[in-house]
């Protein structure tokens, strides 16, 4: 029982330690990224597809949490997508990661970005309906229509 | 066992807690946001105690200017002085244009080149685009890339991946003062983003009325900043340009026929960040000051030190001069185990030119170009500064700074300021803070100038000051003590007409009592009382204080604070206390429109001070109008 104990408390301990190594702010972005995808999802480990973010960015998310890369687009359960120009076509649940991505996008369900100096989290009512995407209620508060938010964003 | 069983259930609930605990999304996004706030990563505990302005006290404050913050800087006045410009002053001390405050905007410092104030362009200086600022009582700071100072103010401009947003301001107040500002912040892609800021304002002032003349300090002022970064590399560009009615100026009288100033402060910085903390800054500045005056010599004349003569005074006066400052830093911080050391150094050097320099008396105009200026002067500096953890809740600190400096016409000269800090915490709810430094602090080019030998000695500082903080439950009790001794103290000698070293040490005490209360969420409530000993009969108040309240319900915001200063007894004169009571109330309409309304000096009961002539005549003048101040702001 005791060696549980130390185990356990050293493990504690541990995780704590590489909480202190990585700027919290980090960590809760990812907890974050990880939530609104198992939600959406319901799957306990899903695949994650990556598009124009940075291979820096990618490694912090995976290493942060247990979501897994696929390893392409069409193995994916869920698209983060960020710095795109050009027109993207989400046929999967697809979260855009920067306004620009949005507007170029959609289909994307919603934003998780910065605005006015505040992290920011909107989910488009219309196109969770697309994806027959229910949500619990705690993210009613997030949840708008895109018809007032899109393109001046 | 039964125990056992319940311990496990204990640490297990707590691993998972830790772990993998269900937050809700709603409160990971509040989390998420405290701790992305910038000052975590800007703030320098090193440096001394600070005291910060977030960016949710500034937006709940509707502080629109820096003089909107540094009103409420503890153990610190901030009044006109006889040009009219806002300005921090010790307390008791007279207020004049000050050596021992440094201003920066990001790890910019733009203190004046020719007097170390930052005030005569930086008291409104608009705050569209700051972040938050970091006001540190730092006397003696060794891991600063600028002269020896007491204080250091630090302005962090917004992060433009933060923003993507465009703002439009509009404000007016019941005085007829404006200001049209427009902001434009966003990210460019991954590796850039942008900042812009651009503002035009006016200030009006309260007048004072000496001698049949209605003096005035009412200023313009446009400020442009720019912010470009790619990468690691950050550039800055600013440019600000102030043009103010120079008050009581240096007239005799106290009270000019015409006296005005102008000032432009730019700069272009580059800084590269590199990985492994090392920092790289390059500047260059251009600062220009023209100050023009009259004043008929039947009412004494313009008192410039060398020139004036009682018999046949100056009666009119102009100078147009042109400063330029080159500036590199380095510093490298390595961690390693217990320990964090701190390398820098710093090499910056000045030049002023004079462009016109002219006055005349009765007699005829004559021209001061050749005058004796302080033509460059150069300083470089070698700082090291070691962080050792004793154990996990003890960390002493330790510096030095070597400052080898020279001013035109002089040989060069060297000094060494010495710093150790202590920094522990008996538990989680009690900190004690503590530095002893000891430092020179350089006379600026215009205290040389204005010198009878053209040469002044730097003033030798001992300071030693401490924190104590409790924090229990959503409270936090913080007293502050600092003592000074200062040798050889530079100040203005009424016989011979110039600065000198006085030759004379100074010693003071400041005692400072800071109460804050989180209620909840959106309620916060501050009480702030401080103290020194010296004395009533000063200049300036020697005790105040000041009481804040915020509350926000939904859309609603409100604020309020009533500051106090103390009473005291310039020339024998006795000033009564005043209490300035400032209310703002924001309300966030549709399409991300925000109105804004805020009484500023509403009990009509603002800070005083007293302006004496050379004859002995004492005015008494209250800094503030009450009035109202109505603000619209749309956000795109």
């Amino acid at each position: 029982m005791r060696r549980l104990l130390v185990i356990l408390l050293t493990l504690v301990y541990v995780l704590g330690a590489i909480g202190q190594e990585i700027d919290k702010s980090v960590i809760y972005e990812v907890k974050i990224l990880e939530k609104l995808v198992k939600d959406i999802t319901k799957k306990k480990r899903p695949y994650v597809y990556f598009v124009g973010l940075k291979r820096q960015k990618v490694s912090v998310i995976l290493k942060l949490s247990t979501l897994r890369q696929a390893v392409n687009i069409d193995k994916a359960d869920f698209i983060f997508l960020k710095n795109r120009k050009r027109k993207f076509y989400a046929y999967k649940p697809t979260l855009a990661l920067d306004f620009s991505s949005l507007r170029h996008c959609k289909y994307c369900i919603g934003v998780f970005s910065w605005k006015n100096g505040r992290p920011i989290l909107i989910l488009f009512q219309e196109n969770l309906n697309k994806f027959r995407i229910v949500l619990p209620k705690e993210y009613d508060y997030f949840i708008e229509s895109r018809m007032i938010n899109v393109g001046k964003r | 066992m039964g125990k056992y069983f319940s311990t496990l259930i204990v640490v297990i609930s707590l691993f998972f807690s830790i772990t993998y605990g269900e937050e809700t999304i709603l409160s990971l996004m509040k989390k998420y946001e405290e701790e992305s706030v910038l000052f975590k990563k800007t703030k320098e505990e090193s440096l001394g105690h600070v005291i910060i302005f977030t960016r949710k006290d500034i937006e709940n404050m509707q502080a629109y200017t820096l003089a909107d913050i540094l009103r409420l800087v503890p153990i610190s006045n901030f009044l006109p002085n006889k040009y009219g410009v806002e300005t921090l002053a010790n307390p008791g001390r007279p207020l004049t244009v000050p050596f021992i405050y440094r201003l920066y905007i990001d790890d910019h410092e733009v203190s004046s080149i020719h007097t170390y104030s930052p005030f005569l362009t930086y008291d409104r200086y608009p705050l569209d685009h700051i972040n938050h600022i970091e006001i540190y009582f730092s006397a003696g700071a060794i891991s600063v890339s600028n002269e020896p100072s007491q204080m250091i103010i630090k302005m962090y401009t917004k992060l433009p991946s933060r923003e993507n947003t465009t703002k439009i301001r509009g404000t007016l107040d019941s005085k007829k003062s404006y200001t049209l500002s427009f902001f434009n912040a966003k990210r460019l892609n991954d590796s850039s983003c942008i900042l812009v800021s651009f503002s035009k304002s006016y200030f009006k002032f309260p007048e004072i009325s000496i001698n049949n003349q209605t003096l005035h300090r009412n200023q313009f002022r446009k400020n442009l900043f720019l912010k470009y970064r790619y990468l690691d590399t950050t550039v800055e560009f600013s440019a600000v340009d102030v043009k103010r009615g120079g008050f009581t100026g240096n007239s005799a009288d106290k009270s000019p026929d015409f006296s005005n100033i102008y000032s432009l402060d730019s700069y272009l910085s580059v800084k590269q960040d590199f990985n492994d903390n090392t920092k790289i800054v390059f500047s260059y500045d251009y600062q220009k000051r023209k100050y023009k005056e009259r004043n008929k010599s039947s009412e004494g004349g313009i008192f410039i030190p060398n020139i004036y003569n009682f018999f046949n005074p100056p009666v009119y006066y102009y100078e147009d001069l042109n400063f330029h400052k080159f500036a590199f830093a380095l510093d490298k911080k390595i961690k390693k185990g217990k320990n964090a050391l701190l390398l820098g150094a710093f090499l910056r050097y000045y030049i002023q030119d004079v462009a016109k320099n002219e006055y005349a008396n009765s007699l005829g105009l004559y021209d001061l170009k050749t005058a004796f200026r302080v033509k460059n002067f150069y300083i470089g500096s070698f700082y090291v500064e070691n962080s050792y953890n004793i154990d996990e809740k003890k960390l002493v600190i330790a510096g030095l700074k070597y400052d080898k400096f020279k001013f035109y016409g002089q040989k060069s000269k060297d000094r060494v300021n010495v710093r150790i800090g202590f920094i522990a915490f008996a538990n989680h709810s009690i900190m004690l803070k503590s530095f002893l430094s000891h430092y020179y602090v350089l006379p600026s080019m215009l205290l040389i100038e204005s010198s009878k030998d053209k040469k002044l000695d730097s003033m030798e500082s001992t300071v030693f000051s401490s924190e104590v903080k409790y924090i229990f439950g959503n409270n936090e009790i913080r007293f502050f003590y600092s003592y000074y001794n200062v040798q050889d103290i530079i100040s203005f000698d009424k016989n011979s007409g110039y600065y000198v070293n006085t030759n004379k040490s100074g010693n003071f005490h400041e005692y400072g009592f800071f109460f804050k209360r989180k209620i909840n969420q959106v309620t916060s409530f501050e009480l702030n009382y401080w103290i020194t000993d010296v004395g009533k009969d000063r200049y300036s108040p020697e005790r105040g204080g000041y009481v804040r309240f915020a509350q926000e319900f939904g859309k609603l915001n409100i604020y309020s604070d009533v500051l106090y200063k103390g009473s005291y007894k310039p020339y024998g004169k006795k000033i009564n206390e005043t209490f300035n009571l400032r209310i703002s109330v924001g309300y966030k309409l549709p399409s991300d429109f925000y109105l804004k309304i805020t009484g500023e000096n509403l009990l009509n009961n603002s800070e005083k001070i007293i302006y004496r002539d050379i004859f002995g005549n004492n005015y008494i003048y209250s800094s503030n109008y009450r009035k109202i101040i109505l603000t619209v702001e749309k956000v795109f």
